[in-house]
């Protein structure tokens, strides 16, 4: 009578044991599947951030262009809105290509510019010499080109509808400036 | 026995909680917008930058005229011949440039040169191009438009706008 009164409390106790073992099981399997969902839903998230991030890099630097004072058009030291110089345009491309003030220029303006893009194509007058390849495609006149990392994908483009202006025949054309800046993005 | 189905209970309800948490968890975190700060800031100052550049360029098959020159002379007497009159100048161009632009770009838009409330110049609309891109500036949602005016003393004003669309 004891034995039996004993063996059934044995049972009983192996039960309530592997009762709670399975509570614990299945909450750490919920546990589990509810970290994996979580840090996924994060990852997108801190992507999201990062694409934020880069688009406002490039509004950033758009508007640094745009309001850079070595490339405006001035007259009478009167600078113009939505509108580039191409001889300032030119020299300014061309310190950055100098053996002797490239490296310089390209540490000093890297703050401004970073991993970036940044060019304009002549929209009209349309086909101009030297403003179409050979195949009719606009010609990119770039000015910064930073693309150092292989591993990094662009922006959006902005596009910013300028006035070209050429102070030497005083002739205005239409032009678009670009600017694209590169990413690492999050695998 | 009773004490078990307590349990099994007790454990379903926490189940339940868990899941109702996850599913608004997913529903806040998918129907959250990405975000569109450039596309904003394109969209915003675009009228703008376009009408201020378009004003100041020059014409080299009008004698270098300005399209400013070429509106005010549109909008009076049409003196201007390049052969073409400034008003026919005028539309040429601004086709031009919006079609490797706007029309590139896929942007709907319209495009108009108005004097005391009247057209001088046949308005420009991107549904001429494609239908699906047809602006309609006081039925449709609008980007801030880009508007200049230009003088034309002692004819009054003539009001240069662009509206873009929201499509």
């Amino acid at each position: 009578m004891k034995n039996r009164q004993a063996l059934s409390s044995s049972k009983k106790a192996q039960i309530k044991f592997g009762e709670t073992i399975a509570i614990v099981v299945v909450f750490i399997v919920l546990v589990f599947f509810g970290l994996i969902f979580f840090g996924s839903t994060q990852k997108e998230g801190i992507q999201e951030q990062l694409r934020e991030k880069v688009q406002l890099d490039a509004v950033s630097v758009v508007k640094e262009v745009s309001n850079m004072p070595e490339l405006h058009c001035s007259i009478a030291q009167v600078e113009e809105l939505n509108c580039i110089d191409i001889t300032k345009f030119a020299s300014f491309k061309r310190l950055f290509e100098s053996d002797i003030y490239g490296n310089q220029a390209n540490m000093s303006y890297i703050h401004y510019f970073g991993d970036s893009k940044i060019y304009y194509t002549q929209v009209y007058p349309a086909g101009e010499p030297g403003e179409v390849d050979d195949e009719g495609n606009p010609v990119e006149h770039v000015l910064w080109d930073n693309h150092i990392d292989e591993n990094t994908e662009s922006s959006d483009e902005m596009q910013v509808p300028v006035v070209l202006h050429n102070p030497v025949t005083d002739r205005r054309a239409f032009g678009i400036l670009f600017v694209k800046v590169y990413s690492r993005s999050i695998e | 026995m009773k004490r078990s189905q307590a349990e099994i209970m007790g454990l379903a309800i926490i189940v339940l909680l868990i899941s109702v948490g996850f599913i608004f968890y997913v529903a806040f975190t998918v129907t959250k917008t990405p975000s569109r700060v450039a596309e904003v800031y394109k969209y915003d100052q675009m009228g703008e930058n376009m009408v201020n550049a378009l004003l100041e360029i020059t014409v080299p098959d009008c004698e270098d005229y300005s399209i400013e020159q070429l509106i005010s002379d549109c909008a009076m007497q049409e003196r201007i011949r390049c052969p073409a009159s400034s008003c026919d100048e005028l539309r040429d161009v601004i086709e031009t440039i919006f079609e490797g632009t706007l029309n590139h770009w896929y942007v709907s838009y319209y495009f108009t040169i108005k004097k005391d409330d009247n057209d001088i110049m046949t308005p420009i609309n991107a549904g001429d191009y494609n239908e699906e891109r047809s602006c309609d500036p006081e039925n449709d949602e609008t980007e801030r438009p880009g508007w200049l005016p230009v003088s034309v003393f002692p004819y009054g004003d003539v009001i240069v706008r662009l509206d873009i669309c929201r499509k």
